[in-house]
């Protein structure tokens, strides 16, 4: 069972050798470490353990293991003015919590905080997982309050003062006020209209129809003024730009309707129009209002490249240790870095030996072993070993700021591509202001009485509502379809370059592959008294004394209290040794464990694709290992599907060519680039993109960012870091290719979708447009047919909310749903 | 119907009282997040402890 293997906190699978365990409600749970068993039983005691009922199950990427820090630190004048707001006795700071994926952790962190002696107020946003918490300064500290979140099992990130001011709030808060303005007055509006159109036909008292008139107008007045302006705002910007978008007739339009039908309820003569005002409004600031919330969900680690360096660095000054704020750190400075820091600073070692995960940077999945004098960068991340390191460069030199610069870089070198209804609709603003303008002159000189009423009628039934109403409908209706099959549209345009695209690159680490290390394969060259099996559980046993990433791939096959080791030795670099029944053995690099038995390094032949770990006793050697890393599971019928559906894919890697080229075989890709630098893996999709090829890009890692940036479309897997995710055009959440897929499924629906929109745009404006111009449509008429054709082409985009699933993504929610039943019973 | 004269702009007063009660919604961050509350309720079971914070309401009677 997976859950006797897994930590019941975070996941992770159990390490080996003596098992941690917390007794939560009485029941004994498995606990990787002491951090877990920790928080563990502080929630359980807190009375919070609801948590572990309701949350998702945690992803195994998400690091839950909690961090020890000094947070005493973040009491001190440099930390404090940077985080902390005080005033009249309050203490405000805004809080990223990492470690937050579901609604239980947001729960969770509620309560957990609302425990605490001291806090005013706490409230976390699950979608930017950013809290801010309000608190009487006498009575708890910054350090206390963070160490008090770290406490229930999260990492507390302060954000600067200034990076505070979270616009994407502001923004939300305006539009949805401006939205509910627009429906709550629309809807008067629309029931005066109701009774002004009965009191046509049967007849109405004139006092009370100038009445309703005048209320009408009254009412029209908020929405006209406070929903319609961010409409009129976009066409003058539009205007100011010389590119006149769909705002433009949408202004003209209500303007024009708002003032004529002031004119007429103030003179008292004259049709009125306020219902197709509220109506448009609405329907237009609704569908604006569900594109900006599609938009806002995954766009909020756009900042995130600074926030992986650590606050706090550990300075040694004449053999004495400080901590003391990353600020203050100047060149030349000797620092202390110890396993799980983050390298907060390039700079060079002086002494000790690290194994970093370097991943953030270059992307290679293998932590990089650095040995004194040799350069070490700010973002890695250090997985064993402690060193001394001499400062070179801080801040905004670092080469991780300098990643972060040309994302920016390569963000703005991005061609505009306009989606199909923007190209139309471009020119349908034009044809709209000029038939209407001939229309007034043409009635001018037919009759002078009947110009404004036949411009009016000519600009409302022509308004371009279907196609500013229904193209983003479409937009949005998609989006929320592929946010609940995973896949989180950062920029609306991947619909399009979805369709259109033929080239799909692949980067492998973490994309086409899971992204951290499993045994591949046992090959067995001496030890045949033991079953593959029994020689995988020998070696998880005697790994568990060992820290290195390779070990790591091994605890998944540990089989407790079967394999008992003593006297371990652990010989950096080389292995352990260990004492198993009585039996001497050895595990890690070839020349160490061959040495035991005195062994000639008879080396089978090896692939080079993946590393190699040999186990041995004195006999020689046992069993070969090969660790990699493995594709994903449904990598393989990913790429078959995206080839049915008419792709090419190419794999470009920043890895080894044996490993790329053994990866590429396996999926059947034909095209792949191995070796590839950020640099190099520009180069070739800008060498693709100047063949005019539409290019989609998939990957993950803030290496990728720039290459993520610079495609046409880039889809970032959720595997990879935040700021993949702010440079990607699209997220996928599933630990599937599959979402891809599916993806590119609903992405033809839609553009077929908003075809079928711009179609019936087509023929409606034909019919009605002639009608109008003739003079044959009163604008009640225009109004009327109008909204019908904006009531048919929103109807008709907001089924793709509901219809099935495209038929490629069935066989991938099968796929997907595997694994995630199977934690189900955890 | 000159009762209408009477009930419209009542109607009218209730519509800005809507609107300015939804406009403090806003403000006051209530729509801020729209899927934790919906939990929160099927959460506050009896594991809570026994000091109770002030700004959840008291959980509701299970339904069994």
């Amino acid at each position: 069972m997976e859950g006797s293997r897994n930590c019941y906190h975070c996941g992770e699978s159990l390490p080996t050798g003596a098992p941690i365990v917390a007794k939560l409600k009485g029941v004994d749970l498995p606990m990787c470490c002491i951090g877990c068993k920790a928080v563990a039983e502080f929630i359980d005691s807190s009375g919070l353990s609801a948590f572990y009922s309701f949350r998702d199950n945690p992803d195994p990427e998400l690091d839950l293991t909690p961090i020890e820090t000094d947070w005493a630190q973040y009491d001190g004048d440099a930390l404090q003015n940077r985080y902390v707001h005080n005033e009249a006795g309050l203490s405000e700071a805004t809080v990223d919590i990492g470690g937050m994926y579901c609604s239980a952790c947001v729960w969770l962190f509620d309560n957990g905080l609302k425990q605490l002696d001291g806090i005013e107020s706490a409230s976390v946003s699950p979608a930017t997982r950013r809290a801010v918490i309000r608190w009487r300064t006498d009575s708890l500290s910054f350090g206390e309050l963070l160490h008090a979140i770290s406490r229930i099992g999260f990492k507390p990130l302060p954000v600067a003062a200034g990076q505070a001011a979270d616009e994407k709030d502001t923004e939300y808060r305006l539009a949805l006020k401006r939205l509910i303005v627009a429906a709550a007055a629309g809807m008067q509006v629309m029931m005066f209209a109701v009774a002004l159109y009965a009191g046509d036909y049967f007849g109405i008292e004139g006092g009370v129809e100038q009445f309703l008139r005048l209320v009408s107008l009254l009412v029209t007045m908020p929405i006209v003024f406070y929903s319609a302006r961010p409409f009129f705002t976009g066409a003058w910007r539009g205007l100011r730009a010389r590119s006149p978008g769909m705002d433009l007739p949408v202004s003209i339009a209500i303007f024009a309707a708002f003032v004529a039908s002031t004119y007429a309820t103030l003179t008292g003569h004259g049709a009125i129009y306020f219902d197709s005002v509220a109506m448009f409004v609405f329907f237009l600031s609704a569908t604006r209002f569900l594109e900006m919330r599609a938009r806002h969900r995954s766009d909020d680690h756009a900042l995130a490249l600074a926030r992986l360096l650590p606050d706090t660095a550990t300075r040694i000054t004449g053999g004495h240790r400080e901590t003391i704020a990353l600020d203050y750190i100047c060149a030349d400075d000797i620092l202390s870095i110890r396993p799980g820091d983050v390298v907060p600073v390039d700079g060079e070692l002086l002494s000790g030996d690290l194994s970093v995960d370097e991943s953030m940077l270059t992307g290679e999945s293998m932590p990089i072993r650095r040995e004194s004098g040799q350069p070490v960068f700010a973002g890695g991340i250090v997985r064993a070993g402690s060193a001394t390191v001499r400062v070179i460069r801080t801040g905004a030199s670092t080469s991780l700021a300098e990643i972060g610069r040309m994302l920016e870089r390569a963000k703005a070198d991005r061609p505009p591509i306009a989606l199909l209804a923007d190209r139309v609709s471009g020119y349908f603003v034009v044809a709209v202001l000029g038939i209407t303008s001939v229309a007034v002159v043409a009635w001018y000189y037919i009759d002078p009485g009947r110009s404004f009423e036949v411009a009016l009628a000519t600009l409302v039934v022509t308004c371009p509502c279907a196609l500013a109403l229904a193209t983003p409908a479409a937009i949005a209706a998609a989006t929320a379809r592929l946010a609940r099959s995973g896949f989180l549209l950062v920029r609306s345009r991947v619909l399009d370059v979805l369709t259109r695209a033929r080239t799909i690159i692949f980067d492998k680490t973490g994309t086409l592959t899971e992204g951290r290390p499993v045994v591949l394969r046992t090959r067995i060259l001496s030890g045949l008294r033991f079953a593959d099996n029994d020689l995988l559980a020998l070696a998880a046993a005697i790994e568990t004394a060992s820290e290195h990433v390779l070990a790591r791939a091994f605890a998944a096959h540990y089989v407790p209290g079967r394999y008992l080791p003593t006297d371990v030795k652990l010989v950096p670099g080389c292995g352990v040794q260990a004492t198993v029944d009585g039996h001497c053995y050895r595990i890690g690099e070839a020349g160490f464990v061959s040495n035991l038995g005195r062994a000639e390094i008879d080396r089978p032949s090896t692939q080079d694709s993946n590393s190699e770990v040999f186990l041995g006793d004195r006999s020689g050697l046992l069993a070969c290992f090969e660790i990699g890393d493995n594709l994903r599971a449904d990598a393989a019928s990913s790429i078959r599907s995206l080839r049915e559906m008419g792709f090419r894919p190419v794999i470009a890697s920043g890895d080894r060519e044996s490993v790329v080229s053994r990866c590429a075989d396996l999926l059947g890709i034909e095209e792949w680039h191995a070796g590839l630098s950020p640099e190099r893996k520009l180069e070739l999709i800008r060498s693709l993109r100047s063949r005019g090829e539409a290019v989609v890009m998939v990957g993950d890692g803030i290496n990728d960012a720039p290459v993520l940036a610079a495609a046409d479309a880039s889809i970032a897997l959720d595997a990879g870091t935040a700021l993949a995710r702010a440079s990607a055009d699209a997220v996928s959440l599933g630990r599937s290719l599959g979402t891809v897929v599916t993806a590119v499924g609903i992405a033809q629906e839609t553009r077929k979708v908003i075809r079928q929109n711009i179609a019936w745009a087509i023929v409606y404006n034909i019919t009605a447009v002639p009608l109008a111009v003739c003079g044959l449509l009163a604008p009640w008429m225009a109004a009327l047919g109008m909204s019908m054709s904006s009531f048919i082409v929103v109807l008709n985009a907001l089924r793709l909310h509901r219809s099935r699933p495209a038929k490629h993504s069935a066989r991938y929610r099968r796929a997907q749903d595997e694994p995630v039943s199977k934690a189900a019973t955890t | 119907m000159s009762i209408l004269y009477l009930l419209i702009p009542l109607g009218l007063l209730l519509l800005a009282i809507a609107v300015a009660a939804f406009f403090w919604a806003v403000r006051s961050g209530q729509f801020d997040d729209l899927e934790t509350p919906a939990m929160s309720v099927l959460m506050d079971d009896d594991t809570k402890p026994a000091k109770e914070n002030r700004r959840t309401k008291p959980p509701p009677e299970s339904p069994r």
